[in-house]
């Protein structure tokens, strides 16, 4: 655990310049947005979070960090690891920032009198279950399955080929959907009924299964890289 | 003597590149300088030294232990310099130094900032913007602060000013001096070795040609030089990289055949760099055959 922290502040330390004033301008403007048109607004920036650890990506590839990863005393997995959790808690703290200013902009309720239609569509949505929180913890999870699957992409495939990678992970998914198309294959009736009865039970229960989820599956992915990674010669 | 370092039977294969069967060892105390040809496989060692690359046979142990699974316990003892940066060039040294010290249990930033001090290197300037003896410089800092009992430069001295060579070589003398330590380092420029290396592997086409002292490599061979017509067919396969010119010929040659050779034929010590010259000729000569 001790070589995963101190990997995710190696890579920290490395986008800390690049990202993080970006990253805190980004949240700025959003949640200004967000409070004069629509606590909807903000949640944006959640998927953008998602891009910005990929930045360690190119720095790692330019600066030849497989030579550094082979000096330190760290195993090649764990650099897999510390770089998916960083990921993963870089998407989790900018979601709870992002819910916390929704419900603050939804109490301040300024949005109100800039766009009266809006701000109609939103309450209205808010209605139909589609809350701060539900909206935050979907977006966190999305987030969470895109980066993974990119991380995956940049880990195995490089930089250089990260454009190959995704084109291949969109027709693959694409393929997967037609299948389940054709042979009738419904996920989605299914998937609703159980989040229901899970809603039904408790919301919160609802925001921490969404939450699992997207946790699950970026460790799987991390869990596949790592095992690929691991016979990869540095 | 207890080794430091010891290399047994490796074998690696890549596409069109292969190290068959290198064995050497270092002991404890002595520096060792590993030579041989570009493409001749001293990177392709040190990385299977480092378990950077998956060896197909053979061991590896750095202090008694093994390189495959107690690589992390080797790498917090051992130091490493390459021949390129191997740090963010758009950080400064304290944000490296950030970076680093928590994997090494005996990280010390007061030594660290010590050496970065006296090698002169800019605390406020990006390390991207470094000379190339400036980088090296950094490099060999970082090996020096952890403590590390084995240092393991991969080409250092390639592309450094006569001035830069002679200071990174002032700074290995300086560190070998503690009897606990070893130093192995790849290079192409023998001068290097012929200054500070205790030992020498040569390697040549991913084969150890020699491996010993480098008074024993230098005592075992002697140039020769004299009429072809004096060189009898016998003598001749005992040489390595003959090479036949308009006025006579010259060779390397083992000391224990130079009860073979006539009056007429001379020879002198030899240096490394003849050495390295004799084997390449004698690899072109076998490719040609």
């Amino acid at each position: 655990m001790k070589d995963i922290i101190n990997l995710m502040k190696l890579d920290l330390i490395c986008i800390k310049k690049k990202t993080l004033i970006p990253m805190i301008a980004a949240v700025a403007f959003f949640a200004l947005f967000g409070f004069y048109m629509g606590p909807q607004f903000m949640m944006p920036i959640i998927i953008f979070s998602g891009l910005c650890v990929q930045s360690v990506f190119t720095i790692a590839a330019k600066n030849d960090f497989n030579k550094l990863y082979g000096v330190l005393p760290v195993s090649r997995s764990s650099v897999v690891f510390a770089r998916f959790l960083l990921g993963v808690v870089s998407v989790g703290i900018v979601t709870a920032v992002v819910i916390l200013l929704g419900l603050a902009a939804e109490r301040a309720a300024l949005f109100e009198k800039t766009d009266e239609q809006l701000a109609q569509y939103y309450y209205a949505s808010k209605d139909d279950g589609f809350t701060i929180p539900m909206m935050g913890a979907v977006l966190f999870a999305a987030t969470c399955i895109l980066t993974s699957v990119q991380y995956a992409i940049l880990f195995i495939l490089g930089v250089e080929r990260e454009t190959v990678g995704m084109l291949c992970a969109v027709i693959i998914t694409a393929i997967m959907i037609f299948i389940m198309v054709a042979v009738n294959i419904e996920i989605t009736t299914g998937a609703a009924e159980l989040l229901s009865k899970i809603y039904l039970k408790s919301e919160y229960l609802l925001y921490v299964a969404i939450y699992a989820f997207g946790i699950v599956v970026a460790a799987v992915f991390a869990l596949i890289t790592g095992a690929v990674m691991k016979r990869r010669e540095l | 003597m207890e080794n430091i370092l010891e290399i047994q039977g490796l074998c690696k294969k890549y596409k069109g590149f292969e190290l068959k069967d290198v064995s050497f060892a270092l002991p404890k105390g002595y520096i060792m300088g590993f030579v041989g040809q570009n493409g001749s496989g001293k990177t392709t060692t040190i990385r299977s030294i480092l378990n950077m690359a998956n060896i197909n046979s053979g061991k590896i142990s750095v202090f008694g232990l093994d390189s495959v699974s107690d690589s992390k316990k080797i790498k917090e003892r051992t130091g490493v310099v390459f021949d390129s940066l191997y740090f963010a060039e758009h950080l400064k040294i304290k944000e490296i130094e950030n970076q680093l010290k928590g994997f090494y249990p005996d990280w010390d930033s007061e030594g660290f900032f010590g050496r970065i001090n006296s090698f002169g290197l800019p605390l406020k300037k990006k390390v991207g913007t470094f000379s190339k003896g400036m980088k090296m410089k950094l490099m060999i800092a970082v090996a020096l602060s952890h403590n590390a009992e084995l240092i393991i430069l991969d080409e250092p001295t390639s592309g450094l000013d006569p001035v830069a060579r002679d200071e990174l070589l002032d700074i290995l003398a300086d560190y070998i001096a503690d009897e606990n330590r070893g130093v192995l380092f790849s290079t192409h420029i023998t001068a290097d070795v012929e200054r500070i290396a205790d030992y020498v592997t040569v390697l040549n086409d991913g084969k150890v040609w020699f491996t010993g002292t480098k008074d024993e490599l230098t005592e075992k061979y002697v140039a020769i030089k004299g009429d072809e017509a004096d060189v009898t067919d016998e003598l001749k396969s005992r040489c390595i990289g003959f090479h036949s010119y308009r006025n006579g010929f010259d060779a390397m040659l083992d000391t224990e055949y130079l009860n073979m050779l006539p009056k007429e034929i001379e020879y002198e010590k030899i240096s490394f760099d003849e050495i390295l010259v004799y084997i390449a000729k004698e690899n072109k000569d076998e490719g040609h055959n």
